[in-house]
């Protein structure tokens, strides 16, 4: 073995043979006979045997260009290969219930062969969710879902560090002590809440709207209950479904240099580019999946808007702003913006959050060439003509028993693009209005008023998916039977499922998630459900977009607030299913 | 452009923006240094009044008698964190500020209480 821990194929048996006696073993290298063009290798556990599933991720070193970090998957003999364009970095491996033998290992050009241990301990392979596995009522994990994993996962490592200093600490031994320093801690979050969300009008709290995110103690007894002890293991979770990754599943992440605060990110048909919203600032950013290489495009003018929520159309990219006020287009091609004021004279600011599209995730206009939109600050659906810049809107009527904290949210097109169906997130409701009458008709009530209803696409046959958000669960609407197909658990209830989006060429529904680091794949024909793992801890995910073209998948890690960390990462997938070009032989 | 604050907190905590540099305005806007507003003390502590944490001027008037040698010890505090000199409730740690920051935000607490 040389002094960089890389030793020759021969020793390698002698090597595992005599393992128990070697203190560390940083990386096994072997050099097999042949030349290839791409890194390749395998990944086995301490006694040879290949480990199928594991993420090998390729982070880039720092003077290559392409994405950030490329994973592929191993197949059933371990093995591992990246493709021929990646460029040149250093390897880790990931796998639930195993931890890599030594650090990052920089990549070579003969066959690796990367080594796994054992480790019943998941912290740092399993998700945030994990933690949250064993708590026994669900409407408190519904509510601490709902309540904190709106900004952040939980429990994040911050969350789990202040755990273990309550464990620590003597003053906080009793459930009393650790109540009071976790409402403390919530008061916390409500703070930063206020503050970044004031930053652009009414900067800074004060008095008593300094800690003014509503009464603490009920989420504060419940994380009382829920995180106890020092959190620094958790053991027995497992993804609760099959994973659907082969060896050609690959993940490419882009990530946004600081500052910045990617939301979305969303393909545009006909290009190489992903373009990014940055929500903390006032831009999208073009992302060259060839080269990695970044560009602005600011919005034009003076006034703070924070590109949120990006839907492609057939002539630009649609912005929804996450400051009220206006609706915008990007023109790709020409590289210009135009904008559209909301707000009538004397009126209240128009706070959009989606904007209309149909089951190719497109935008979609009703037949008089109106976009509509989701407005959560006024729990209304709205329009805009963009040929004449008119726009109004139409407040959803309010839901007996369940009035209060509405938040209209998610929003989609029927196929025939005659009605808008909207989710009421506050209150586990959704419902359609029609845009030829202008009239709202169907209501719909989860029975949980804390599910959770998020974003949510329509197939083309006019089934609508619902990610609930609180619940963990699936729901599928059929719209034109008028009748709930179907509630599904998702096999992490805990998984904060964030949106769901139609796949028209795999006729299946991607579901992202924002606390479990993984996106769900559900397939109406036989309801299974099949998990695409993430490499990276954190993945606090947007909404998925399916390239019409390639049949990949792009997402963002949007993690949102100054104060979280984590990674704000554009992401291409190809899952690696080879959908396209069986949708394209069958033509 | 003038912005209308959002309904309420707890009821848009779904859209929570980010936002390197505003969030640090606030704590500008409350009087504390740039360097305590850049490190978010005002999270959990306000000049005078009581917030998760003591006022800094209750800091400062605590260990008035102690002068300079209170820069070290409160340097470190904001460094690892504590608990027990101001009741139930244990002071985060802050171990990615460096001992400079910590100690420059020292000195600026304990000159609040010659102010």
């Amino acid at each position: 073995m040389n002094g960089t821990g890389l030793i020759r194929a021969h020793d390698r048996e002698r090597l595992l043979r005599n393992f128990a006696q070697i203190p560390v073993l940083v990386l096994v290298f072997s050099f097999a006979p042949g030349a290839w063009a791409a890194t390749h290798g395998q990944v086995t556990d301490l006694n040879g045997a290949p480990l199928a599933q594991a993420m090998v991720t390729l982070t880039r070193s720092a003077r290559a260009a392409g994405a950030t970090a490329t994973t592929v998957f191993t197949g059933t003999a371990g093995e591992f290969s990246f493709p021929a364009d990646t460029p040149p970095g250093t390897l880790q491996v990931r796998l639930l219930n195993y931890r890599q033998i030594g650090g990052a290992v920089p990549v070579g050009t003969g066959a690796l062969t990367l080594l796994m241990r054992p480790e019943a301990n998941q912290a740092g392979t399993a998700p945030a969710s994990a933690y949250l596995k064993d708590m026994k009522d669900p409407a408190q994990r519904e509510a601490l879902v709902m309540t904190c994993v709106a900004c952040h996962q939980l429990p994040a490592p911050e969350v789990r560090a202040y755990a273990k200093l309550l464990d620590d600490t003597p003053s906080t031994q009793s459930a009393d002590g650790r109540e009071l320093a976790w409402t403390a801690i919530v008061k916390q979050m409500n703070y930063v809440s206020n503050v970044e969300f004031g930053r652009a009008g009414n900067l800074v709290p004060s008095g008593e709207n300094v800690y003014s995110g509503g009464a603490p103690g009920p989420t504060a007894r419940i994380l009382t209950q829920a995180l106890r002890g020092p959190l620094l293991e958790v053991r027995g979770y497992g993804y609760g479904a099959p994973l659907i990754v082969t060896p050609r599943t690959t993940i490419r992440e882009f990530e946004v240099a600081a500052p910045n605060a990617v939301r979305e990110a969303v393909p545009f048909k006909g290009t190489d580019y992903l373009y990014a919203a940055d929500v903390s600032a006032n831009r999208l950013i073009r992302i060259d999946t060839r080269t990695g290489a970044l560009k602005d495009y600011p919005i034009p003018g003076k006034d703070l808007w924070g590109p949120h929520t990006l839907v492609p159309g057939a002539d630009g990219i649609w912005v929804s702003p996450f400051f009220p006020g206006a609706l915008m287009r990007f023109d790709p091609r020409a590289e210009q913006w135009k904008l559209w004021h909301l707000n009538q004279p004397g009126g209240p600011p128009v706070g959009l959050h989606d904007l209309s599209f149909d089951s190719d995730h497109e935008l979609a206009t009703d037949h008089h060439g109106r976009v509509w939109f989701s407005d959560i600050v006024n729990n209304a659906v709205g329009w805009l003509d963009p040929d004449t810049g008119k726009s109004g809107e139409f407040k959803i009527p309010p839901v007996h028993g369940r009035t209060g904290g509405e938040q209209v949210y998610g929003l989609a097109m029927s196929p025939d693009r005659t009605h808008v169906w909207y989710c009421q997130l506050g209150i586990a409701s959704f419902g359609s209005f029609n845009t030829e009458t202008l009239k709202f008709e169907t209501h719909v009530e989860f029975a949980s008023p804390t599910a959770g209803p998020r974003r949510m696409s329509m197939s083309d046959d006019g089934v609508l998916y619902l990610a609930l958000y609180g619940a963990g669960q699936l729901a599928a609407y059929d719209t034109k039977a008028g009748r709930m197909v179907g509630i599904y658990d998702l096999p992490d209830r805990a998984s904060a499922p964030y949106a769901t989006t139609w796949d028209p060429i795999r006729k299946v529904v991607w579901i992202s998630t924002s606390n479990a680091d993984v996106i769900y794949r559900f397939d109406p024909r036989t309801r299974a459900i099949g998990v695409l793992p993430l490499p990276r801890e954190r993945g606090f995910l947007r909404m998925v977009h399916v390239d019409r073209s390639t049949g990949d998948l792009v997402t963002s890690y949007a993690n949102i607030v100054e104060h979280v960390r984590g990674p704000r990462m554009a992401l291409l997938i190809d899952p690696g299913d080879g959908a396209v070009k069986v949708v394209e032989a069958a033509r | 452009m003038k912005i209308p604050s959002w309904p309420s907190i707890g009821v848009v905590a779904l859209l929570v923006v980010p936002a390197a540099g505003y969030a640090a305005d606030a704590g500008l806007a409350q009087g504390l240094s740039p360097l305590a507003a850049h490190h978010h003390c005002d999270e959990c502590h306000a000049i005078k009044e009581a917030r998760i944490g003591p006022p800094f001027v209750a800091v400062a008037a605590r260990y008035a008698t102690e002068r300079d040698a209170a820069v070290n010890r409160l340097a470190l505090k904001i460094v690892n964190g504590g608990a027990g000199n101001w009741g139930t409730i244990p002071m985060i740690a802050n171990e990615r500020m460096s001992m400079d920051d910590a100690r420059a935000i020292a000195r600026w607490i304990l000159a609040l209480g010659h102010s």
